[in-house]
């Protein structure tokens, strides 16, 4: 038997059908992140604003969402709350999501020296002008490296919906490799896929820093 | 509701080997990460250009690819090559320990960069070899910068464990799976599993906070990372 | 008299700049001498080279006759090296009395028994008394720590200790028992090489002050000589700048 079979290559159908699941590999992500985004930072807002006994049940689900496994969420939603394979996915991923970026928020916020909130707020500003002015531009800032690293970890972590039978990359993969009967080089080949979709996202993410960037703003690296 | 009572009366067994292949599969990779992941930072920031080179690749290609794609080269893809065929729970420790060393490499090297150059100057100026300084005086102190984020590392691992349950091996999702499939108390199973997980989170959180406390050494703070 | 310490013609560049252009000087057996000049002439580099933590690009280090810069061993040469850094630099993990005692137990290998006596006296030496002998650094005064990095010095029993702006880092009223524990050290004997703006240290202990600026020791000779008398004129403008400063501009 031979260590790397390069023919498997050949097959272009069948690598071309894996590229494809690239697509909805993006997809997932996006949408999860983007659920994540808005309940995270709904959640953040409550917990971080809201009086004691209101902010806790906040709190509380965030750290639930934290402490179970990817593969337990999903499987609770897809054969326990029998929600179909895609919604199990977005909701599973982007709740979890919801909750990191919480995390994220959470702590921003808080980096935030409170002197330049008394100051603004001293010199006359509402409380809703204080947050679009100051705090809004500084979050948005500050957090960006700890995003950046949630959205690759949900880049990465699409891949778990694998076992809901989504069809992204590594279903396709696992599809393929089992009727070609060769494994470890479609396997590989996607590592690399994915190798590459991480670094383009970084990249892509890092260039949005740049632009927005503020010197002595954020976390050093 | 008596559903929970009945899981847990005809599968307690179960559950327990369950959280037992559960902890196994977690330990052993924490371990194999640690030794491994030092090693790897050790190389990465103090070794010559070609082992940087080699640790550098390692660490960003291992972080940069799905654990469920290494766990499939290793346990499907290898075996489909011929070189060699691991067991399930082979594959599933020695991928899992291969992934959390390029996430420990990381968090240790952060802990490296955290001491002030100034410890390992003062350190060589006394006469000692690099090993020596590495050991004496930047361990010690990295031992204890390092604790929130390995403790973080080993929840995750934890956490991540039950992919294992894609490797066939019946650990606790995949009990709590199996249950599910047999008395469609599926719900109530895959939460008495997350209650479980969360149990090990919380617990090992407690466990981290009192050896922070127990080994602090006023003046050497600790890095809070997240992952 | 014999001669510790010989520096040759040393010559080190960072990136496209010189900073040290070729500095020739040496110490005797029980000399204290001083380096002052203008920040970026290159002082703290100089004192790094001399111990090897920055490699030098061309010149020599001779210690007791044997040429550093060229022989392997510079483990072993820095034994003999004391160095006692701006930032004090002590070992955070370790108490006081531990910070003293690791270069003897460590690298010397001597017995912890003996290296603890010889910590106690170091510390005796600079005046750390034995209440503060389990502190951590965090938990000690900038003075403190300093007299205890000079203590640690000291223990390792070298032919000479290089002081980096010892008292720089410290805030005004800890000056002093730094300096003067420096200044007991000098009586007992000690070969020291300091680089320091405490122009009233040079005046009572150094045998010799040398001036360097933009990397060479552009004057040298006794403290009185040099303060009062000082030939060039780069100096004369760097000795009016500092009387300026201590009148309180």
């Amino acid at each position: 038997m031979q260590i790397f079979d390069f023919s498997v290559f050949s097959n272009v159908g069948g690598i071309l059908y894996i590229l494809k699941g690239a697509w909805y590999t993006l997809l997932l992500t996006f949408l999860s992140i983007g659920i994540g985004f808005l309940v995270g930072s709904l959640f953040a807002f409550c917990e971080v604003y809201l009086p004691s006994p209101f902010s806790f049940p906040f709190r509380a689900i965030g750290e639930i969402l934290r402490g179970i496994p990817l593969l337990v969420f999903f499987l609770l939603l897809y054969f326990g709350l029998r929600l179909d394979m895609f919604t199990s996915a977005i909701l599973g991923l982007g709740l979890r999501s919801a909750a990191y970026q919480a995390q994220i928020f959470r702590s921003s916020l808080e980096a935030i020296n409170p002197g330049q909130l008394y100051a603004a707020l001293s010199i006359g500003m509402t409380k809703f002008q204080v947050f679009r002015e100051i705090l809004l531009p500084q979050t948005i800032r500050i957090m960006i490296p700890g995003w950046s690293n949630e959205f690759i970890t949900v880049l990465k972590d699409t891949s778990i919906a694998f076992v809901l039978g989504f069809s992204d990359l590594m279903t396709r993969a696992d599809l393929i490799s089992r009727s070609v009967g060769r494994y470890f080089e479609i396997y590989i080949f996607i590592a690399l896929v994915y190798f590459l979709l991480v670094r383009l996202s970084t990249f892509a993410l890092n260039r949005v820093y740049e632009r927005i960037r503020i010197p002595g703003l954020g976390e050093k690296r | 509701m008596e559903a929970y009572l009945i899981i847990f009366q005809r599968f307690g067994k179960l559950l327990l080997s369950g959280i037992y292949l559960t902890v196994l599969i977690t330990l052993c990779a924490i371990i194999i990460g640690l030794m491994l992941g030092f090693t790897l930072s050790v190389l990465k920031l103090y070794g010559n250009k070609p082992l940087k080179f080699i640790s550098t690749a390692y660490i960003e290609l291992v972080r940069g690819t799905p654990i469920i794609v290494q766990l499939f080269i290793i346990y499907y893809g290898l075996s489909s090559t011929g070189l060699v065929r691991f067991t399930p729970m082979q594959a599933a420790i020695i991928g899992m320990g291969l992934n959390s060393a390029a996430y420990q490499a990381e968090y240790f090297r952060a802990a490296f960069l955290a001491i002030p150059t100034g410890q390992t100057e003062a350190a060589l100026s006394l006469g000692m070899t690099r090993a020596k300084v590495i050991f004496f005086v930047l361990l010690p102190q990295i031992f204890r910068i390092v604790i929130p984020s390995w403790t973080n590392e080993l929840i995750a691992l934890t956490q991540y464990s039950s992919l294992a349950m894609i490797l066939t091996i019946m650990e606790l999702t995949s009990v709590a799976k199996y249950i599910g499939s047999k008395t469609f108390f599926y719900t109530q199973s895959f939460a008495i599993a997350g209650l479980i997980y969360l149990t090990f989170s919380f617990f090992l959180t407690r466990l981290m906070m009192f050896f922070e406390k127990k080994l602090a050494i006023p003046g050497i703070s600790v890095t809070k990372m997240r992952m | 008299m014999k001669e510790v310490l010989r520096i040759v013609d040393l010559h080190k560049s960072y990136q496209k700049v010189e900073v040290l252009k070729g500095v020739n000087f040496n110490i005797n057996e029980g000399e204290t001498k001083v380096i002052i000049g203008p920040s970026g002439g290159g002082k703290s580099t100089l004192l790094y080279c001399i111990n090897m933590l920055v490699k030098p690009d061309s010149g020599s280090v001779i210690l007791d006759g044997v040429d550093i810069t060229k022989e392997r061993g510079i483990y072993e040469a820095r034994q003999k090296i004391g160095f006692v850094f701006q930032h004090f630099n002590l070992l955070l993990h370790l108490t006081a009395i531990d910070n003293v005692r690791i270069g003897p137990i460590r690298v010397k290998k001597v017995p912890k028994s003996e290296a603890t006596e010889i910590a106690k006296d170091a510390l005796k030496v600079v005046g750390i008394s034995e209440n503060l002998w389990n502190h951590y650094p965090a938990q000690l005064s900038g003075g403190q720590q300093q007299r205890i990095a000079i203590a640690r010095a000291i223990a390792m029993n070298p032919r000479v200790i290089l002081f980096d702006e010892p008292t720089s880092a410290l805030d005004v009223e800890l000056i002093g028992e730094v300096l003067n524990a420096m200044k007991n050290l000098a009586l007992k004997g000690m070969t020291m090489l300091v680089v320091t703006h405490e122009i009233g240290f040079a005046l009572d202990m150094a045998e010799e002050i040398l001036f360097l600026e933009s990397g060479i020791i552009l004057e040298k000779g006794p403290p009185r000589k040099i303060l009062e008398n000082p030939k060039s004129e780069r100096l004369q403008k760097f000795l009016s700048r500092l009387n300026k400063e201590k009148e309180g501009f």
